[in-house]
């Protein structure tokens, strides 16, 4: 350290003050003191978010309704209806994952291709419009996507189903009569399908921007060699680039899906409330999250046993998109080290 | 041979071809999806996008339907967000990346802080929200009940003439005079002119010592003179019903809500503070906190090391370095990354419905205290509606939304635009 | 036809409040400052929220929140004192009272209209003019019918799909008690069936029976008025013939037993506060407009006097529970008559 009075590098006050040692240092640390409350605080988030969740579901464990077995195996949710309520998380877990699979198909394959285009074929004109739709996709609010399948996605997919799965179903009469009946099964107004396609629209842009972040960072040297010995732009994105990319790719991929698991107004808007065990994603569904909006936008209040459910669903949200944003991360950091 | 190999070349040019022109044909679709998303809610939205639809209030009838208290409770509780997450998230920021750790167990300390920022970023709003229900609106339930009608709201009025100050409840209240009602001595009028401060405190519960010296605690449930009727506290946590003779109580005395301002300033603050614009902005700011951190990270790895050294070498402080050096030029990709979680902040409705719930709400906030209700939640509100014409208005209400939006992006972009020529 | 109706019919009500709210801002009102929070049923909170937004002009500086908790809900915080007034699609039951009691909460029963339960079909469906109260049993109890074929001989071989309000609405308790109650073994109590759709949004049972062919739903006959053109109402046979849910039926009782009082308990110690008497008195006043714009049936005037009485008087308790504590039932005027 310089004994000199320490003069600010860039904007040199007209009149150098003098400041002695100890007060500098003095500061210093009182700013450190301010920036470490600072992280402490972020840190304090993730506690009590655990802390919270863990407190008030091992409360639900606590009740003679529940039990943890039941939770964890159960195949019936209804903790509002029938004679007798049972807890099992599986039918709520179904409906994420059913969502969460109709999002995957709609925005793992379309935000690649979208990640390729910009960063292997598209001009740079065209991208400079292109990356600022796509941002704006991805800031458009969730419950206007949920809107939106409500008045848009679900009307179109029922208007579908009605014209062409129903023109074609006389030809199908041959048909053994169970495989007759799923395939002119009707869409119902809720269901997993259109609020996944939605939920799938809004993953997209996550898709393609992260894993266009992770093209961009395969070094040139590798695509010049391959156009080296003759491979066109397609053999350079498919054999070259994106092997190359890969881990960036998934972590993209993991983080989409996190967030798809975790979406809450548009499978509230467009998902419907009964919570059953089924993969189909015709038929209506509850998600983990959809059973939070409806015990919260019911009877937040009261300390009943349902109540304390939503925690637990809560908490069982909580771990798994813990998991997969910690694994997502972890990808993320290996392809980052491999490059920089 | 050689036909072969030009075959097979053409043969790899056409699939390229395609290829090319397949991506290309799903990311005109995505944005055709963006033109179709809003057209749809244009042709919906737009009968009722009028002047009136920003200057009024929710209301039963579609056409005089409007945004205004949902416009300001989103204002309000931005504020309160980007108040909170922008210093915090900075600082956090800075103590990440400029702060680097030199020993091992801070290094390890370090590395886990990284860790818990990104996944803080991956935490599902809608848990936020269930974090701030329990640690902002309700406070774990320590502090009592978060809702204003479980207290006696009560007034403190001190006057000419009188030498203690009046707590009473307020009966009535005209031009020239204020009508009370002490829950002892009854009823008191006191002339308007002669209010010298006043203000209103919220009463859990009263302590009237009788005549005898003896005390009774409890919740006060009614007091018609002469009798007061207290629920009064017992040792085991429930209560008896006890009636008191006003005649015989010599003082008494409340026990308060926490509080803090006077209630009609825009500071006003109680404990807990229950489903109010301060809780829903602290819960957002949650939400929008790891998003600050990690734009503001990138912004500050992205200033050059060498004016870090250049400052540090004519020997600035660490912080004088930062403050004069790096954290200006970061300010540009800061303020990106804030506008960016600004505009999420806007649209999130999730935990803001486990906080505030949707009601039915006509003003505006007038404290950090007020109800409130935000404009993606007024939205989802009529979009359950079973009136058609209300998908109409809330329709109306995505296209303000988006428009507001479509600012804060244009905005963000200008600024990163400008920032890059300035570095160039 | 519909649309015309409906505009006159605002029209009418703009006008008439437009006069009282011209008087009543003459009124000593506008001072008034403080908050009332009502919450509890969707199905009152369209009078409750029309009353909310005639009082904002009478009484600029009220706070009046309307919460949407439904009834069970709502009378959950209600009866801790969390709120000012609960809206109730039906009497307070024999637990709520008891909490009530058990936390030193007063309370003042107000009836404010009349509602019936529609119960309705898919415009599609042409099988469906009226059910008895058995066949609904059929539709809606543990172990209900899966196909429409299970509902009455002759009907279609189709899927049915069963909607219903959520759990916390008075809309499902009083349907629970009219169609569950001693109609299981040895008349026990039957339960409701759970593989149904349930929503609390009756926003939401619109749309899905509007969308699925063999769907079957029940809720207040405001949703069905407001979406005549949509859905269709089945007509109740209970032993009388059919009858069709209409404000005419419902007002008289002949469509029985499917219409109901509507309610909202006002807290008795909140009611000693200014802002929440004016409020109320308000409420009183303005129901009979209000509650025919909202899509409900109103009282006969004579039933609004014995309100406002009620109010004035500040008698607490409700009509609906007896000494013992048992549950009183009857049509209104007889409750009230003593």
């Amino acid at each position: 350290m310089s004994t000199l009075p320490a003069p600010t590098a860039a904007a040199v006050p007209a009149k150098p003050r003098r400041r002695s040692r100890g007060l500098l240092r003095a500061r210093e640390t009182g700013v450190m003191v301010v920036l470490g409350v600072c992280g402490v605080f972020a840190a304090l988030i993730t506690v009590s978010i655990i802390a919270v969740l863990l407190v008030e579901t091992v409360a639900f464990f606590q009740r003679p309704e529940a039990s943890v077995t039941d939770f964890f195996f159960g195949t019936k949710w209804s903790p509002l209806l029938g004679a007798e309520k049972h807890f099992g998380i599986w039918p709520l877990v179904c409906g994420t994952l059913v969502v969460t699979a109709v999002a995957a198909v709609v925005a793992l394959p379309f935000g690649l291709a979208t990640a390729i285009y910009l960063s292997e074929y598209a001009p740079a004109r065209l991208r400079a419009v292109l990356k600022p739709v796509l941002e704006l996709l991805a800031g458009i609010p969730t419950v206007v996507y949920g809107y939106f399948a409500l008045i848009a996605i679900t009307p179109a997919l029922q208007w579908l189903h009605d014209n062409i799965v129903m023109r074609a179903a006389p030809a199908l009469t041959w048909l053994p009569e169970d495989l007759y009946e799923w395939i002119t099964k009707p869409i119902s107004a809720y269901n997993a399908l259109g609020a996944g396609i939605a939920v799938g629209i809004m993953c997209l842009p996550i898709v393609s921007s992260l894993a266009e972040d992770s093209l961009r960072a395969v070094p040139r040297s590798l695509r010049e060699g391959a156009y080296a010995v003759g491979c066109t732009r397609f053999d350079v994105s498919t054999k070259v680039v994106v092997p190359a990319a890969l881990s960036g790719i998934i972590a993209a991929y993991l983080l989409a899906i996190a967030r798809a698991v975790g979406e809450t107004m548009i499978v509230a808007l467009a998902a419907g409330g009964l919570a059953r065990l089924t993969l189909d994603p015709r038929d209506e569904v509850q998600t983990m999250t959809g059973y939070m909006v409806q015990i919260f936008l019911g009877d937040a209040p009261a300390h009943g046993v349902e109540y304390l459910s939503s925690y637990a669903v809560a908490a069982t949200l909580f771990v798994m998109t813990f998991v997969l944003t910690v694994i997502g991360h972890r990808v993320m950091l290996r392809y980052r080290e491999v490059y920089h | 041979m050689a036909g072969e190999r030009a075959k097979s070349i053409a043969k790899r040019r056409r699939v390229d071809r395609w290829f090319s022109r397949g991506c290309l044909l799903i990311t005109c679709l995505c944005c055709a999806l963006l033109a179709v998303l809003i057209g749809a809610i244009a042709v919906q939205g737009w009968k009722y996008l009028d002047l009136g639809f920003f200057t009024g209030f929710a209301s039963r009838f579609p056409a005089k339907a409007g945004l205004k208290a949902a416009l300001w409770g989103s204002v309000w509780v931005c504020v309160i967000c980007m108040a909170v997450a922008v210093p915090v998230g900075v600082a956090t920021a800075i103590l990440l990346e400029e702060y680097k750790p030199r020993t091992r167990l801070w290094r390890h300390v370090h590395g886990l802080f990284q860790l818990n920022v990104s996944n803080l970023a991956g935490v599902p709003s809608i848990v936020y929200g269930i974090i701030g229900l329990t640690v902002f609106a309700r406070v774990f339930g320590l502090l009592g009940s978060p809702n204003l009608s479980t207290y006696d709201r009560m007034e403190v009025i001190e006057a000419v003439g009188r030498p203690a100050p009046i707590q009473a409840f307020l009966q009535e209240e005209t031009d020239d005079q204020l009508r009370l009602r002490d829950p002892v001595a009854g009823e008191v009028e006191i002339n308007r002119a002669d209010i010298t401060s006043r203000h209103v405190v919220f009463a859990r519960s009263f302590e009237f010592t009788l005549d005898d010296g003896s005390t009774v605690t409890g919740h006060l449930l009614s007091s018609e003179r002469p009798s007061i009727r207290v629920a009064a506290d017992r040792p085991d946590g429930k209560n008896d019903e006890v009636v008191l003779d006003a005649a015989r109580v010599r003082s008494w005395k409340t026990q308060n809500m926490l509080s803090f301002g006077d209630e009609h300033a825009w500071y006003h603050l109680r404990l807990p503070m229950g489903s109010t614009v301060l809780a829903g902005g602290l819960t957002l700011a949650l939400v929008v906190l790891p998003i600050v951190i990690i734009a503001s990270r990138e912004a500050l790895r992205a200033v050059p090391d060498s004016l870090r050294q250049g400052a540090l070498a004519l020997g600035a402080t660490r912080w004088q370095t930062i403050s004069t050096m790096v954290l200006p030029s970061a300010v540009p990709g800061i303020m990106t990354g804030s506008i960016l979680a600004l505009s999420r902040a806007i649209g999130e409705a999730a935990p803001l419905l486990v906080v505030s719930g949707v009601v039915f709400i006509l003003y505006t906030p007038r404290n950090l205290m007020s109800d409130f209700t935000v404009m993606p939640l007024q939205i989802f509100h009529w979009a359950s509606q079973p009136n058609q014409e209300f998908h109409k208005v809330a329709a109306t209400g995505i296209l303000v939304l988006l428009g507001v939006l479509i600012l804060f992006n244009v905005a963000a972009m200008i600024i990163r635009q400008k920032a890059q020529k300035q570095l160039q | 036809m519909n649309s015309s109706w409906k505009l006159a019919r605002s029209l009418v009500v703009v006008g008439a409040i437009s006069a009282v709210a011209a008087f009543s801002l003459a009124g000593p009102n506008e001072r008034l400052t403080g908050s009332v929070k009502c919450d509890g049923s969707s199905t009152v909170e369209p009078i409750t929220s029309a009353v909310a937004e005639e009082f904002k002009a009478a009484a600029p500086n009220v706070n009046v929140t309307v919460g949407t908790s439904g009834t069970g809900g709502g009378f959950q915080k209600f009866c801790v004192g969390d709120i000012d007034i609960s809206d109730a699609s039906r009497p307070i039951k024999k637990e709520e009272h008891e909490k009530a009691v058990e936390k030193h909460v007063e309370y003042i029963e107000l009836p404010i209209a009349y509602d019936g339960l529609s119960i309705v079909v898919n415009k599609g469906n042409t099988w469906v003019d009226t059910l008895t109260i058995d066949e609904i049993r059929k539709v809606y109890l543990e172990g209900g019918a899966k196909k429409w074929s299970e509902v009455r001989a002759g009907f279609p071989d189709k899927p049915i799909k069963v909607y219903s309000p959520g759990t916390d609405s008075g809309t499902f308790d009083y349907f629970k008690e009219i169609v569950a109650h001693k109609a299981g073994k040895d008349g026990t109590d039957a339960s409701i069936r759970s593989d149904m759709s349930v929503s609390e949004d009756d926003n939401v049972l619109v749309r899905g029976v509007e969308g699925d062919a063999g769907a079957i739903g029940y809720f207040g006959c405001a949703y069905y008025f407001a979406n005549k053109d949509k859905l269709k109402a089945v007509s109740v046979d209970a032993g009388k013939g059919a009858v069709a849910p209409t404000h005419e039926t419902i007002e008289h009782g002949t469509y029985a037993p499917f219409s109901r009082p509507l309610f909202i308990y006002v807290n008795r110690k909140a009611a000693d506060r200014p802002e929440v008497k004016a409020f109320v008195d308000f409420y009183l006043d303005q129901a009979d407009e209000l509650v025919e714009g909202a899509g409900y049936v109103k009282l006969p005037s004579a039933m609004y006097e014995t309100a406002k009485g009620i109010f004035r008087d500040r008698k607490t308790g409700t009509k609906f529970l007896n000494d013992k504590g048992e549950k009183v039932s009857g049509p209104l005027s007889t409750i009230y008559a003593h």
